[in-house]
């Protein structure tokens, strides 16, 4: 079967790959970790700690803040009870093992191989606040842009993707749209 | 520490007006804190090693960190009334990469009512010593009116 090419991938423009999968939280939404969220920030805001505050100002009881939406209260847990170790050996830089029930699902992206990638863009539409107890679910994976181009850093292409987060009762809270570079260190083409 | 005994209103906030900046000092045990706070652990983020593998100078905040010092600079500005509608786009330019000093600004570059809200658009950036890190992109939010 003959290698994907970047062309392949400026073809797919539209497409969503999610395969129609979703990926919900690992958890309900904690005050405990709205908690720690806000400590690295220095996030002192009430409507994220004291309940009577936000009750004051129209909420139903503390709230999440914005930002840990897409990422903190989305993501499925690294490891759950039953799982093989995800740290097998003692490599001091070793990474979660893969897990073929956590790894990338839904459709792969037809282009080259690369070996790294990081992210670039981040936009968050917020619909809805995101209270303690609220179970998070992403779904769609729907490719927006892509600009092959060579950096600092390599070549690659960068693209966008556009997804949603739903709450427990499928009421949407908010619209991501991320972008990422996808590349291999070093390389010209 | 942010006073929220003030609010921000609607009419008091004009167009070209800055907000007040929040400094961010990047050390590593902070962005170890933080990833385990938004679970994104990515060894870019705390690893030197592996951070400079990928052609990073150093390990770097990851983009729920940057997006956390873009919430809480325009929140303290909108004060408690305020909601905060809309985050970037933004484009990570250069990696805030641990010893830096990040500094969140920002700017009042529109202001307009819809639908019986009152809305304010603010362009924020970060930057440190090497120059603008992140944005500048914009911050949606209402503001109560008066």
């Amino acid at each position: 079967m003959a290698e994907n090419t970047w062309q392949d991938l400026e073809g797919a423009i539209g497409k969503d790959f999610s395969g129609g999968e979703t990926r919900t939280g690992a958890d309900e939404v904690e005050r405990g970790a709205i908690r720690k969220y806000c400590e690295p920030i220095e996030l002192d805001c009430p409507l994220h700690h004291d309940d009577d505050v936000a009750k004051k100002y129209g909420y139903d009881g503390i709230i999440a803040p914005y930002s840990a939406v897409h990422q903190t209260f989305s993501v499925e847990a690294n490891w759950k009870p039953g799982d093989e170790t995800r740290w097998p050996t003692n490599d001091p830089d070793q990474l979660f093992a893969s897990d073929p029930n956590q790894g990338r699902r839904g459709i792969p992206l037809p282009h080259p191989p690369t070996s790294s990638g990081f992210v670039t863009d981040m936009e968050i539409e917020y619909v809805k606040p995101v209270y303690v107890g609220d179970r998070l679910t992403t779904s769609g994976r729907k490719l927006l842009s892509v600009q092959v181009k060579k950096t600092s850093v390599g070549f690659g292409a960068f693209m966008t993707f556009e997804s949603e987060i739903h709450d427990q009762n499928g009421d949407l809270v908010a619209r991501v749209r991320n972008g990422s570079y996808a590349f291999n260190p070093g390389a010209d083409s | 520490m942010a006073d929220w005994s003030k609010q921000t209103y609607w009419e008091d906030v004009n167009e070209g007006d800055e907000i007040p900046s929040i400094d961010f000092n990047v050390g590593v045990q902070r962005l170890v804190v933080e990833a385990g706070a938004n679970r994104d652990f990515n060894p870019i983020h705390h690893n030197t090693r592996l951070a400079q593998a990928q052609g990073a100078p150093e390990m770097y905040a990851n983009n729920t960190f940057i997006l956390g010092w873009w919430e809480r600079t325009a929140r303290e500005f909108i004060g408690l009334e305020g909601v905060i509608k809309k985050l970037g786009p933004f484009r990570l330019r250069i990696f805030n990469t641990v010893g830096e000093t990040v500094v969140c600004k920002g700017k009042v570059v529109k202001k307009w009512q819809e639908g019986g809200e009152n809305f304010i658009e603010l362009e924020m950036w970060s930057e440190h010593t090497k120059g603008i890190s992140s944005g500048p992109g914009p911050v949606v939010a209402t503001l109560p009116s008066k």
